[in-house]
């Protein structure tokens, strides 16, 4: 068995990746926060999400689909997420639409799911150390 | 990981150039009464930061400051007969910096070179919290 690529430890992972490089796009928004003209950009969580949640009821994480015998099988948590351009509710008259508010809540927020990921992967691994520890011992 | 390593990057970039920032608003502060030494030399000019998105090393965007470009907004002026750089109607120019302005501008790098500080904890707690997997 892949424990790496399992739907659960498969997901996670994809989540974690998708928060960390929503993390990189906040730094590099809040480094351009007086660049003027700078537009900050996002990870597009919508899209995410709905991919996400279609993972979910399919069991597997997203796949691909094999129109020939030749493709490479793409298995649990590809679900790609796209960066999109979105302003802030501000843009100063230098065309900067950075609001550094907005961007540390959003990091803060990016900050505590990041967290919630590990857990759950802290807990899927002692789910599966319970399993591979031998009966009859506490 | 790399994603991670990325945002601290991108943030130091970030203090980097809000350092220059506050460099640059400090030269013009400390230089508010610069005078020239006769009529025909002009006084302190104020300058300003031109800052820039760049794409670092580690593949984040960040930020740099390309230079320092002159305001060239009229200088301000003072009747002061008895200075040596006063022309022959008794005035004399002064830098066309206001230090109010210059305040704005300080306090405005202040908060940004924070929030950049405050991304770079932000990334090193999901690093530790990544790692701490390790530990059990």
């Amino acid at each position: 068995m892949d424990i790496a690529n399992s739907p659960f430890f498969g997901m996670l992972r994809a989540r974690l990746d998708q928060l960390s490089e929503r993390q990189r796009l906040i730094a590099e928004n809040i480094a351009n926060a007086s660049t003027p003209g700078y537009r900050p950009r996002d990870v597009d969580t919508a899209g995410f999400e709905r991919l996400l949640a279609s993972a979910a009821g399919g069991r597997g994480g997203v796949t691909l689909v094999r129109t020939n015998p030749g493709h490479m099988s793409a298995a649990g948590g590809s679900a790609e997420a796209q960066i999109v351009t979105r302003d802030d509710s501000e843009t100063t008259i230098d065309g900067n639409a950075v609001v550094l508010e907005e961007q540390m809540a959003r990091a803060a927020e990016t900050r505590m799911q990041f967290e919630t990921g590990i857990a759950l992967y802290q807990k899927g691994l002692e789910l599966m150390r319970l399993a591979a520890r031998p009966p009859g011992r506490g | 990981m790399t994603d991670i390593q990325a945002a601290i990057s991108a943030a130091a970039s970030g203090m980097r150039a809000q350092t220059v920032r506050m460099r640059i608003a400090a030269e013009n502060v400390a230089n508010a009464s610069s005078t020239g030494d006769n009529p025909a030399e002009e006084p302190f000019r104020r300058r300003i930061p031109l800052l820039e998105s760049t794409a670092l090393a580690s593949g984040a965007q960040g930020v740099r400051v390309r230079g320092a470009s002159f305001d060239m907004s009229a200088f301000r002026q003072e009747y002061n007969p008895g200075h040596p750089a006063a022309d022959e109607t008794g005035y004399v120019r002064l830098p066309n910096v206001d230090t109010l302005v210059e305040m704005m501008d300080l306090r405005e790098a202040t908060r940004a070179y924070e929030a950049n500080l405050n991304m770079i904890e932000a990334a090193r707690t999901m690093t530790n919290r990544a790692l701490d997997l390790l530990r059990r």
